[in-house]
């Protein structure tokens, strides 16, 4: 069975000869198709077992996870901060507009303690960029504090 | 009758009903389901509200965080079996300890049941009867073919080291499919491969079954879950699951 993207300008693949079976899609269903499965597969997970698993695998796609072995390890360990993780770019983004955003853990093996950090990286000015985390505080942090204690924190860093 | 084992590998069985979409979604189902529900199912919880959501732009794919109806569990305190619910969707789970089929299926069927009464269904959209397996193995010199029929094919010049993989295939089965997933997870501790089979067998076509249909329905993809799960196992996994020689203990 053969695939075939086409397009105007680039065609990968010959077309399928008569009788072969084959399917031939545009550029555009294409991403269409691939779009509906990864929607698929972040949506329809009703494993309680695999959800975590998913939904890390999902937050991947909105943070840049700089130690991506601890962190998923974390966050097992640590599953009630993955709704936490999901919600919070949406108040980043309202506060700093579309920015990239990371994903650090932070450990200390002698004191025995490991603190998640959500690295905002902005290109604003000092001031403006202080601002604008205490706005984030107020609107989003200062509500989920008390759930995430120290093992969750947030701060702005330059571009 | 399957198999039995002494230290299976199920972590997790689950029947998935999707519903014909019924708009808009009425918001007061989730407590109407609970109110009757709630001697068995008293723990509740709810999910995130917001979704990641994959769009096309003129500058290529785009995330988007949307607001969508949170997801609903009521559970028996210790967490199993569960009851969840989101728009036009009824699961029912369980986790281990797992209670055999003839414990399992009065489950499904009685919440399903509740949730016609409650929600007042047009059809099915979807069924899926799932059975979730996890290996924990040795991630030195381990070979997928000791315990796995069914695995990824590497080809012999490339390394053979495993680090994750996963695969998937959909069988069509008369006109429903049974679909095989096997792959790694974030394991526990770095030596570890954490290995999933996931055995899914699905009913896709809309409103083929009807309520009366389903008891009988999920019986037939127990078992061809049941079968698909001993095809896809070796004897040198069955001597890791210790299997039982007779009826005595619970069964897949």
């Amino acid at each position: 069975m053969q695939l075939t993207v086409t397009n105007n300008e680039y065609h990968p693949y010959p077309a399928p000869a008569l009788g072969e079976i084959g399917f031939s899609l545009t550029k555009e269903k294409a991403i269409k198709v691939h779009l509906a499965a990864l929607q698929e597969i972040g949506y329809t997970e009703v494993s309680v077992y695999l959800l975590p698993y998913k939904l890390i695998d999902e937050l991947k796609r909105i943070y840049i996870y700089e130690n991506p072995q601890e962190i998923k390890t974390f966050l097992l360990l640590n599953k009630d901060l993955i709704p936490v993780l999901k919600e919070a770019p949406d108040y980043i983004y309202r506060v700093f507009g579309r920015v990239p955003i990371y994903l650090e853990l932070h450990s200390d093996p002698e004191e025995g303690w490991d603190e998640l950090f959500i690295l905002i990286k902005s290109s604003l000015p000092a001031e403006e960029a202080i601002n604008r985390e205490k706005k984030l505080f107020d609107i989003w942090f200062s509500r989920i504090i008390h759930k995430v204690g120290n093992r969750l924190n947030y701060t702005e860093e330059p571009l | 009758m399957g198999r039995k084992y002494k230290n299976p590998p199920l972590v997790e069985a689950l029947c998935e009903f999707q519903f014909i979409p019924q708009e808009p979604y009425d918001l007061t189902i989730p407590g109407l389901l609970y109110e009757k529900i709630k001697n068995e199912f008293p723990e509740k919880e709810e999910q995130a509200g917001v979704d990641f959501q994959l769009q096309m732009t003129d500058r290529g794919i785009e995330q988007k965080i949307v607001p969508v109806p949170p997801k609903v569990r009521f559970f028996k305190p210790g967490g199993t079996p569960l009851v969840q619910l989101a728009p036009d969707l009824l699961a029912v789970n369980c986790l281990q300890p797992y209670p055999s089929w003839e414990g399992f299926k009065p489950v499904i069927l009685e919440n399903l049941e509740v949730y016609r009464e409650v929600a007042k269904p047009k059809g099915f959209r979807r069924i899926g009867l799932r059975y979730i397996n996890v290996l924990d193995l040795n991630k030195v010199n381990i070979e997928l073919t000791d315990y796995f029929c069914y695995y990824p094919s590497i080809p012999e010049v490339l390394p053979k080291q495993i680090d994750t993989f996963l695969s998937r295939v959909e069988i069509p089965y008369e006109d429903e499919r049974l679909i095989l997933t096997l792959g790694t997870i974030a394991p526990k501790r770095p030596n570890l491969l954490k290995i999933t089979l996931d055995i899914d067998y699905v009913m896709v076509t809309p409103e083929k079954i009807t309520f009366d249909g389903v008891s009988f329905w999920i019986n037939k993809a127990h078992e061809r879950v049941e079968y698909a799960f001993e095809s896809c196992i070796t004897d040198k996994a069955r001597e890791l699951f210790q299997e039982v020689n007779n009826a005595a203990n619970s069964d897949k």
